[in-house]
This record gives structure tokens, C-alpha cells and sequence, in this order.
């Protein structure tokens, strides 16, 4: 499963991704040209493509076809994908009840960790937790920054990788402003813009900041309020 | 997101004074929208340091929008930029054969009207061309690559792809199994399955709170946006292993920031307050009431007077643009050390006293609320607008108006004059608001007539 088109007339990266799959497919088939020629030595890899698109409900879609209708409906043993990490959770999801084992090449969102919800997912990317410590480290201790803007994208990338980075900055005793929202799909009808926000950071001590009571606020309503 | 506005994102990150922003986008298209509108309100630029996470690192930020064919507005915006992607060593020798093996794929690009139509293995999709409009009447788009551009995450593709026939190695070849069952299959990709991957050691956690995460050769590269021809650098690269920043971080080349003299960006800048001052000034004589009087150009039964007029208003805004962008070409106090601390900015506004005084107080009435008052020229229309300029607490600077009668402290106690020089204006600006009673950067407005973006 690949992002080939974004929905409205641009082609995302998937594209690339999808040589490399490619790729690995035929080098794994081929067994004479001297790249992993005993793996599988004996079983040809077979594949069909979906389009992911970058968003939940293509992702749930993909899935649900390649395991239902693909191959005569035999359905995939396997699914690489998906791309972004809405979708793959999506997928994933469907996957749980399925059983369908998931890897995932660049689905990095922090929530995609929890066995006891996906645990047929995985992934070749290190998880955001990683990603969250490794932007907050370089703000503190390259830059020696104590104060940032924070602005994400309102899906479950942007969301949970943002409030990984909050915490570990907290974690440094570091400030960030109040979280800037930006929703990803201009097509559902979404509440105002501003999703969240936290106190000014300069003004108040840092402690009564919560980065987690924020995320909270954020995941259980997406209506929360706005400045 | 297309489409939307983010007046409220822009209002709230100038409000918040912060200089570095961390950006954590899912692509690269979303954050660049994002900055191209952040530059238009004056979000970006020098002092400034946008800092993204990996799907924001990527060059699709500039590519899907007017930055991709504007290199001047792509380094406005992008000088400085920092952001990370998870590490792929590219001097290892397996990366090394994956890039060299990928490089030398055929495009698959098409030509654009006729496009490479190959179906998977289940026949059913293209896989190299795409309804990129979901309508089936609108020709096909081509959707291939050239394979020569590569990004880390085809890497993780690749590996991801092997990592799941490596787990069906070990069931089918190494336990002999003929059906593949879905949890066998996953619990051999957790526990059996460990390769040297294009991206290093792959291999998978099991912990319930870490499930299916990569295990090993974890780390991550810091790129930085230094110039059109050299686009993202990869400056350095940080791994969690050690006990310190000096121990994780290696450093492998000179970091480019937005300032002019690449400087580190300060964390935050000053408030930012707008002044809103108009400048009352001599374009028009309404004393004037034919052509015949009229020593300038009558038009539209208006008597506007000679460009050297004219001029004077020029001149003023030309000292308002330097004032703003503090450079101190004309007039040096502009780029002094008192006015680049102060935080003020000035909206101007030229108004036509048409040289008389009930035009210039029904002009200054229009412009209120104001902060301050710049002119009038004519000292006729000076003292009205100094009567109203006193009642309403309003700074008033003529630079022209002599009569000695608006030396009256009583009748005008906000009026000024004399000034030696725009710099002098500029600087008396920011003094008289500290006499007035403001503190530097004070969000809270002390005057109930102050205009609202206090």
C-alpha cells in the first residue's frame, strides 16, 4: 500500500517507495543474480498495489480489498504499507481483526507502538518517541533554545509526534508555546483551526504546563477550543 | 488543507514572539504552504529558524508550490531551516548496493501523454500511471519516477520488503510449513528475523509497549537548508547511545542559519507593536476653487499642487519604509543601536490636508484612532489638528507649520516641531511612548482610544 495520489492532483512520494518495493520484489524473485539468491530459494513473491493516499479511510480501504479481493479472493499473506501513519493505522486496525501481518516503511507516529492494540503492525523506521527526543536535544543543547513554537498537522503523525516532543522538551525544561494546528484534510467540515492550547510559558512557570493533559484534550475532542 | 486559511496559526505564533518553530507535518506540501504564507505575514526570513520533523524534511516543501520556480523566495523562506530523517548510512556497503541497483532501474516516467500502463501482479491496478483526478473520463497521468533521486525512505521500502521474506523464509524453508498462518508469521518477524538491511541491522521489538519498533541502528541525520544549488545538507547526525549531547552528536559540516551574518537566532524577538500615524501633508489647495487660481494642475475640480509637494510625502514614506526595516542607508539613527531596540513599527497613511483646517481635521477624523500625528505643513490647518491632536492625548510633528501661536502649551499640549530630522522623528516616536507611560513591549494598552492591535 503506497500514497500514489495525494486526491487532489498531486502525486505523493509513494511513487518512489514503490521502485524500491519493486525492487526488493524482483531481487527477491530472482534467485541467479546474486542478491539474496537463497531467501525463499524456492517461492516467488506475488503482489498488488493500493492506493493509500496519504489518509485513514484509504488506508482502511486498501487493506479491506487487498486481504478480500485480491488474488481471487485469496486475498495477501502480508502488507507493506502503509505511508503515512493514518493510514497505516487504519489498516492496521482492520488488520488486528483480519490477522494480517503489516510492515510499515515510513509510519513513524508514536501510537502504531501499542501491541495490545496492533500487534500485527511493525515497522522499518524508528518510532517518533526517538524523533521527539532527537528535534528536542538538538533545540537544547545544539541550539540552546528554552523557548518554541510548536505548529503540526492535525493527524496522527503531526498529533502524537508533536506531544512526544512536548514531553521530552518538558522533560529538558523547556517551554513551548501554545500548539499551532494545521488540519490536513480541507474536505471534512472541521471546527476552527486552532485546535489547542496551552498557557504562555513565558509569562507563567513552566510547571503549570502540561503537554499530556493537552494531547488528552486533544485526542478525546477535537473540538477543543480555540484562542 | 488546500485552501485553508491560517490567519489564526499566524496571529498566534506573532503573538507568541518565538523565533524557532518546530515543525512536525505529515509532507513536506503541508509545511510549505505553511511557510509561504508565514513569509507573507512576516513569519520567517532572517532571525528566524524553522526546525521539522522527517515528514516535513523533505524538498516537496518548496517543490509543490510558487517556491519551485521563485529560487529568490525559496531562500527567503528556507535559509536556516533545520530538520531530521532517520538515519540510512549511506557509506554502508548494502546502502551502497541498493543505491547503485536503484539508480540503474529504467525510468518509468512515460512520456507524459503515453504512460508506462503496467499492472500488478493481481492485474487489476497500474502501477506506474494514475486517475489523478478520481474521474475515469479525464486521461490517465503519467505516476513514474527516474530513479534517480533517492530518498531515505525507499530504503526502509526495501528493507521492509525483505523483513517480511525473511519471516517467510524461516516458516516455509526453516520449519518446513506449507500454509503460512498469520501468527506464526508475525511472531518469526519479531523474534527470527534479524538482517543487514539498506538501512542497517533490522530487526524488531516484541515488547507490548514497543511493538513491532525497530530494535537496532537507530539514528537520526540533521538537515539544513543552506542555499538554492546545495538545497538540504546533511550537517550532522545524532544517535541515542550516549550519556551526553557532545557524546550523541557528530558534527560533519558548518551550520547556515537565516541572519545576515549567521548569527544563531535569538529564541524570541521584541513585541512587535504597530503605530498606526498618519501624515497630514499639503497635496491639494482647497482655497483654490477654479482653474484660473489653481498654480498646479487642476483635475477633477480639485486644485493638486507641483510635485515638490508631492515630494515632501515621499520623502516621509521613504523614511517610514527605512524606519521599519531599520536601515540606516539615508538617515543612520535608523539603524541605531535606541532604534533597533525599540519595538515599534509605523503605519502610515498619507492624508490630503487640501491646505485648510476643516480638511485636515475631517481627514484626521476619518484616520482615528491614531497614535501619533505627523504634519500638517500650513500652520491654518496645524492648529485645528493640534486642538483635536491635545483633546485626544494623540503625540502631534510638524515639520513645517511656524506660527508661534501653537507654542501654546494650553491650547496644544501635544504639539511638536522643530525636528531637526526623520531620525529625530523616528526616535521621538519611541521616546514619547516610553514618557506617555508604555513599557517596552507592554501588551496591555494604558489609552482607551489605542487601537485594537495592542
Amino acid at each position: 500500500m503506497l500514497p500514489q495520489s495525494a486526491g487532489y492532483g498531486r502525486f505523493l512520494s509513494g511513487v518512489r517507495r514503490f521502485a524500491a518495493f519493486r525492487l526488493a520484489l524482483s531481487e527477491i524473485n530472482n534467485k541467479t543474480d546474486g542478491i539474496a539468491d537463497d531467501l525463499l530459494p524456492a517461492t516467488q513473491l506475488l503482489y498488488a498495489r493500493r492506493d493509500s493516499k496519504c489518509k485513514d479511510r484509504w488506508g482502511f480501504y486498501g487493506a479491506m480489498q487487498l486481504t478480500q479481493n485480491t488474488f481471487g479472493g485469496q486475498g495477501v499473506h502480508a502488507i507493506v504499507g502503509a505511508a503515512c501513519s493514518d493510514a497505516s493505522l487504519s489498516a492496521a486496525f482492520l488488520g488486528t481483526r483480519l490477522k494480517i501481518p503489516q510492515v510499515s516503511y515510513s509510519s513513524t507516529s508514536g501510537e502504531l507502538s501499542d501491541g495490545s492494540k496492533y500487534p500485527y503492525f511493525a515497522r522499518t523506521p524508528p518510532s517518533d518517541a526517538f524523533q521527539a527526543f532527537a528535534l528536542a536535544n538538538l533545540v537544547k543543547y545544539q541550539f540552546g533554545y528554552n523557548i518554541v513554537a510548536t505548529v503540526a498537522t492535525t493527524d496522527k503523525y503531526g498529533i502524537a509526534g508533536i506531544n512526544a516532543f512536548h514531553e521530552a522538551a518538558e522533560q529538558m525544561g523547556m517551554c513551548a508555546t501554545p500548539l499551532t494546528c494545521l488540519h490536513t484534510d480541507c474536505v471534512r467540515s472541521h471546527p476552527p483551526l486552532l485546535c489547542a492550547h496551552a498557557a504562555w510559558c513565558w509569562q507563567r512557570s513552566c510547571s503549570t504546563w502540561r503537554g499530556r493533559t493537552l494531547l488528552r484534550s486533544t485526542r478525546t475532542s477535537r473540538r477543543a477550543k480555540h484562542v | 488543507m488546500e485552501g485553508q486559511d491560517f490567519a489564526s496559526q499566524y496571529t498566534n505564533i506573532k503573538a507568541s514572539q518565538a523565533r524557532v518553530i518546530i515543525l512536525f507535518c505529515v509532507g513536506g506540501g503541508h509545511a510549505g504552504r505553511f511557510l509561504l504564507g508565514a513569509h507573507e505575514q512576516g513569519i520567517g526570513g532572517p532571525g528566524y529558524m524553522f526546525i521539522g520533523s522527517d515528514g516535513t524534511t523533505r524538498s516537496d516543501i518548496w517543490e509543490t508550490n510558487e517556491m519551485n520556480n521563485n529560487e529568490t523566495l525559496r531562500l527567503a523562506i528556507m535559509k536556516g531551516f533545520f530538520g531530521v530523517q532517520p538515519f540510512v548510512d549511506s557509506m554502508a556497503e548494502a546502502y551502497a548496493g541498493f543505491e547503485a541497483r536503484m539508480r540503474a532501474q529504467p525510468t518509468t516516467e512515460g512520456n507524459g501523454t503515453e504512460c508506462d500502463m503496467e499492472t500488478d501482479d493481481d492485474g487489476g491496478q497500474l502501477v506506474w500511471a494514475a486517475d489523478h483526478d478520481d474521474d475515469p473520463s479525464t486521461p490517465m497521468e503519467c505516476a513514474g519516477t527516474d530513479n534517480q533521486i533517492i530518498d531515505s525512505y525507499q530504503a526502509y521500502t526495501y528493507d521492509a520488503v525483505f523483513a517480511i521474506a525473511h519471516a517467510l523464509h524461516e516458516l516455509i524453508e526453516v520449519r518446513g510449513r506449507s500454509e503460512i498462518d498469520a501468527d506464526e508469521l508475525m511472531t518469526a518477524l519479531l523474534d527470527n528475523v534479524s538482517f543487514a538491511g539498506a538501512t542497517g541491522r533490522v530487526d524488531f521489538d516484541s515488547a507490548m509497549e514497543t511493538h513491532g519498533d525497530r530494535n537496532s541502528d537507530i539514528a537520526y541525520n540533521v538537515w539544513n537548508y543552506q542555499s538554492v544549488e546545495a538545497g538540504l545538507v546533511n550537517v550532522g547526525k545524532w544517535s541515542p547511545q550516549g550519556l551526553s549531547w557532545e557524546q550523541e552528536w557528530e558534527q560533519l559540516a558548518d551550520f547556515v542559519y537565516s541572519t545576515t551574518d549567521n548569527t544563531l537566532p535569538v529564541a524570541t524577538g521584541p513585541v512587535e507593536i504597530d503605530v498606526k500615524v498618519p501624515i497630514l501633508q499639503r497635496m491639494s489647495d482647497d482655497r483654490v476653487l477654479s482653474a484660473d487660481e489653481c498654480e498646479g494642475s487642476w483635475v477633477n475640480d480639485t486644485c493638486w499642487l507641483s510635485s515638490q509637494w508631492q515630494a515632501v510625502a515621499v520623502a516621509a514614506l521613504a523614511a517610514v519604509q527605512d524606519f521599519n526595516a531599520r536601515r540606516g542607508t539615508y538617515t543612520p539613527a535608523f539603524a541605531s543601536d535606541s532604534v533597533l531596540a525599540c519595538d515599534k513599527k509605523l503605519q502610515v497613511e498619507l492624508l490630503d490636508s487640501g491646505s485648510i483646517g476643516p480638511t485636515s481635521s475631517q481627514r484626521l477624523a476619518d484616520a482615528l484612532p491614531v497614535d501619533a500625528l505627523i504634519g500638517p505643513a500650513r500652520s491654518a490647518s496645524a492648529s485645528i489638528t493640534a486642538n483635536i491632536a491635545g483633546m485626544l492625548d494623540v503625540p502631534q510633528i510638524s515639520y513645517w507649520a511656524t506660527s508661534t501661536a501653537l507654542d501654546d502649551l494650553t491650547e496644544y499640549p501635544r504639539f511638536m516641531r522643530t525636528i531637526p530630522n526623520d531620525g529625530a522623528i523616528a526616535a521621538a516616536l519611541c521616546d514619547f511612548w516610553s514618557f506617555l507611560g508604555f513599557e517596552n513591549g507592554a501588551p496591555a494598552p494604558p489609552r482607551p482610544h489605542s487601537h485594537s492591535s495592542f
